[in-house]
């Protein structure tokens, strides 16, 4: 859970900043914290999410937290990573370590792959304990703090007011043939089905939070889904790659044929989109780290030269007068 | 919504819209003097009119105006040189004006005189 209140907790360890849960911050973290390869995408249409050729690691649902009833029960997997929430703040983090700790597939680097190692046989209590005083991912997270450039007596009334809104995160992921629901305020996962061999998780995890956010649209909840997903580059790249080859191919068998031909041109087309498709890519990691590097970045003097500048020019009172015409 | 300015208080970023001031901030005098502020990754003239119109500086704006209508920035004040109590955005921006537009029109006098 986090909330904007209580910053510190006596957890032991130092405490977590709140950050911004956007998938920008969160791609990042993932690669501050040695993780090859993956991006953060928020996700709006779930049949859509079933139809991308990319790999889905997993999802995170987070919600404006009411303390509802819960009566599933609760399993347990001696090799499942499980953490439960001590660590004030640190919820989306730790939401999104569940996720990049239990699969296989991904290179987690070495700094989270003894981590893993180090926690294996923690309870789930001690293993959020652990999280709370990993130094890399704390650092990393806490590097995302948004500057405070004023503190103030009255900030108080106005974080009470945002007190109210404590948001909770919640995973869904795939493990050894079996499809979970982490949820760090439970003791345990809970195990949603089970996946044969080669068939997409999704199917499983989909229905159910499909139900969760038809609940939560009803009582209009504020929730968001966030996919935990492969570089969308890596995989357009290597689209591209096995295209352009294939276009050698044929052209080499080319002479007249036009089945061929017309299979070129297909081809071709295909390479084109996908260009496309990765540029866009690469434009939105490019947004991304621009985003980021202005929400670490303390704005007020600039603001305030700004002021100065426009004063000294003569041009602020006209300023002010027109902004007062529009208010 | 905490971005809601009072009605009767002035909206800062609708003072500094960039739309509203694009040539001032073209003027490469302009450009020298803000770049220092920016992020250090970020020093170049082109980020002066995106950050402006980023929502991560209209946050800062709107941040910024929240603590001025507290009251509670006096030390700020009193270092831009703005004597008067300050609790408005529009109080703030005044000050500014007079601070830093009469200054410089008093001193322009001032040197004609010794002139």
């Amino acid at each position: 859970m986090s909330s904007t209140r209580n910053s510190s907790r006596s957890d032991g360890g130092v405490s977590w900043c709140t950050i911004e849960s956007d998938p920008g911050v969160f791609t990042e973290l993932i690669s501050q914290i040695g993780v090859k390869d993956v991006q953060v995408e928020e996700t709006y249409d779930l049949d859509m999410l079933l139809q991308d050729f990319n790999a889905v690691y997993g999802l995170v649902f987070l919600f404006k937290w009411r303390g509802d009833k819960d009566d599933r029960p609760v399993t347990e997997h001696p090799k499942l990573f499980f953490a439960n929430q001590v660590i004030n703040n640190a919820c989306a983090t730790q939401a999104i370590l569940s996720i990049l700790l239990n699969n296989k597939d991904l290179e987690i680097g070495q700094e989270l792959t003894s981590f893993r190692d180090f926690v294996q046989d923690f309870n789930p209590e001690l293993k959020g304990m652990a999280i709370g005083n990993c130094e890399l991912v704390r650092n990393a997270h806490n590097s995302f703090a948004r500057p405070e450039p004023f503190v103030l007596g009255t900030e108080k009334a106005t974080s009470e007011d945002e007190a109210e809104d404590v948001y909770h995160f919640i995973s869904y992921v795939p493990f050894d043939g079996g499809v979970y629901e982490l949820d760090g305020l439970k003791k345990g996962p809970i195990f949603l089905g089970s996946i044969a061999d080669k068939e997409n998780w999704l199917r499983v995890a989909i229905p159910v939070i499909q139900q969760r956010i038809e609940k939560y649209a009803k009582s209009e909840i504020r929730f968001n889904l966030m996919s935990i997903v492969r570089d969308k580059r890596v995989d357009l790249k290597k689209a591209i790659e096995q295209q352009q080859s294939q276009l050698t191919q044929i052209d080499a068998k080319l002479s007249g044929n036009k089945e061929l031909k017309e299979k070129k041109e297909r081809v071709e087309a295909d390479i084109e989109s996908n260009k496309q498709r990765l540029q866009a890519e690469e434009e939105k990691f490019e947004n991304w780290k621009t985003e980021n590097i202005r929400r670490k970045h303390n704005y007020i003097p600039f603001i305030v030269n700004l002021l100065k500048i426009l004063a000294d020019r003569g041009e602020l009172s006209n300023l002010i007068s027109t902004a007062q015409k529009t208010r | 919504n905490f971005n809601m300015a009072p009605r009767q208080d002035v909206i800062l970023s609708s003072v500094v819209d960039a739309d509203k001031i694009f040539n001032t901030l073209r003027d490469p005098e302009v450009e020298k003097e803000l770049i220092q502020y920016l992020p250090s990754e970020h020093q170049n003239r082109a980020e002066i009119v995106s950050s402006l119109r980023s929502p991560q500086v209209q946050q800062a704006m709107s941040v910024f105006s929240r603590a001025i209508r507290s009251g509670e920035l006096t030390e700020m004040m009193r270092e831009l040189g703005i004597q008067e109590y300050v609790d408005s955005v529009e109080a703030f921006l005044q000050g500014m004006d007079k601070v830093y537009h009469e200054n410089k029109e008093s001193n322009k006098r001032q040197k004609k005189e010794d002139e």
